[in-house]
């Protein structure tokens, strides 16, 4: 998001520890205000059917889905082509599944991901050799337990995953992008980085423990 | 190697989406019973949104937002969901057993045990119901790749353990086992396999059972 795009504090020096602090705060409040607006935008659209609003909603996210596009790896398409497919796929779905949205669930972006996610599988195999019956929809469900007192929890994880993804080595983010941008299998990545498959899956597990997306058990 | 849930890479391939649908289809029946899981999920869901926030948003093209608004119905249009005939039918395949497990086309193979065989679409893994009368046994098999399994309806018993409905089994081709359905009900299962399946000892004529086909 713009806010956070604005100050990377790695590249700060120790001097400016107070500015980072500030900046932090800054990025904080904006980003809750930030997902608050996208709320009320989708609500606008669900309640209605508000055109302007959507319109925000597309110079927003469009561009960003145009990205998790074009850093798919597909063959035989044209890639700006597939790209922007993807992009008319999800806003159209967004459009019209608005009033399905419930912030006690997720956050808007990550809602906006699973649509996007479910459009390029149906895309990607769109163009295979077989009938299919089911559509990624059908398979890739959206989460049914609304439970509002998880509001709270389900924003504060959201925003804790976007800030812990940047503290993330480098070799764990690597593996991460190639599974969820560029659609790779564990086993793909591995023959792709020339690492042993037990390595890929020990960088993601580390990865979710960092995010605190894994569950003791 | 046994577990009553799928572990981390299966659930963050399936949260990416990179996870094949047939495999995806046992990670989701499974998550239908599993509120821990859905949790990890979702918790990958907002991962992947992240990691799309952090990417350099791409240019779009003016015509394309005129090209979404040309497409937009005036009022938005929700989808209709899919009835389930009952609620043991995982939603996943809700669409491919419309009427209910009875109405299904099973294949018998002795006196135990019928499957049929779902199209799911895809080449690698083979998606199946297996159906086991109270006590039956599924002779000792081994397979080239992972099989998962989930119960849906009954309970299923092997060394490990007894699997209840939603329990989720992964098993690797070296592993030979010999699941057996418990005494007092039918056991259905849902088992997405990497073919082909072979079958050991004197029954190996149940071979025949589960042909690899891909569709």
């Amino acid at each position: 998001m713009m806010a956070e795009t604005c100050a990377n504090p790695l590249n700060l020096g120790a001097s400016n520890i107070t500015s980072i602090t500030k900046a932090s705060n800054y990025m904080q409040k904006n980003t809750a205000r930030e997902k608050d607006e996208w709320t009320i935008l989708l609500k606008a659209v669900a309640m209605d059917s508000d055109r302007q609003a959507f319109g925000k909603l597309f110079n927003h996210f469009a561009p960003q889905l145009k990205a998790y596009g074009l850093s798919t790896i597909t063959s035989g398409v044209s890639l700006q082509q597939f790209s922007d497919d993807l992009v008319q796929e999800v806003m159209i779905k967004v459009w019209n599944r608005a009033h399905q949205f419930d912030s006690s669930k997720a956050g808007v972006s990550t809602w906006i991901f699973t649509i996007a996610r479910n459009a390029r599988i149906d895309l990607l195999r769109r163009n295979n050799r077989h009938a299919n019956q089911l559509d990624a929809d059908d398979v890739w469900l959206e989460d049914e337990n609304a439970d509002l007192d998880k509001e709270f929890e389900q924003k504060r994880t959201q925003q804790l995953v976007r800030a812990a993804i940047k503290e993330l080595p480098i070799d764990q983010a690597q593996v991460l992008a190639k599974v969820y941008l560029e659609g790779k299998s564990h086993s793909e990545v591995s023959a792709e980085l020339d690492l042993p498959l037990g390595t890929v899956k020990s960088r993601v597990r580390l990865a979710m423990g960092k995010l605190k997306l894994v569950l003791e058990r | 190697m046994k577990s009553f849930h799928p572990d981390t890479q299966h659930l963050v391939e399936y949260a990416a989406g990179t996870l094949s649908i047939g495999l995806s289809i046992c990670v989701a029946a499974h998550i239908e019973h599993c509120p821990q899981c859905k949790q990890q999920v979702a918790g990958m869901n907002s991962c992947g949104a992240a990691l799309i926030e952090d990417l350099e948003p791409a240019n779009v093209s003016d015509d394309l937002f005129e090209k979404v608004l040309a497409n937009l119905d005036i009022e938005p249009k929700p989808t209709p969901q899919v009835v389930r005939y009952s609620s043991e039918i995982p939603k996943a395949i809700s669409k491919l057993v419309p009427n209910g497990f009875d109405e299904l086309p099973w294949k018998q193979y002795g006196k135990d045990l019928e499957t049929c065989r779902l199209t799911v679409g895809e080449d690698k893994y083979e998606v199946s119901l297996i159906r086991m009368q109270a006590g039956g046994v599924l002779n000792e098999h081994t397979h080239k790749g992972l099989e998962m399994t989930v119960v849906l309806k009954g309970a299923l018993s092997d060394k490990y353990g007894v699997y209840q409905a939603g329990d989720f089994l992964a098993c690797d081709a070296d592993d030979h086992h010999q699941p057996m359905a418990t005494q007092d009900m039918e056991c259905i299962c849902l088992t997405a396999v990497e073919g082909p399946v072979k079958f050991k000892g004197w029954r190996s004529m149940m071979n025949s059972f589960i042909q690899f086909q891909p569709a």
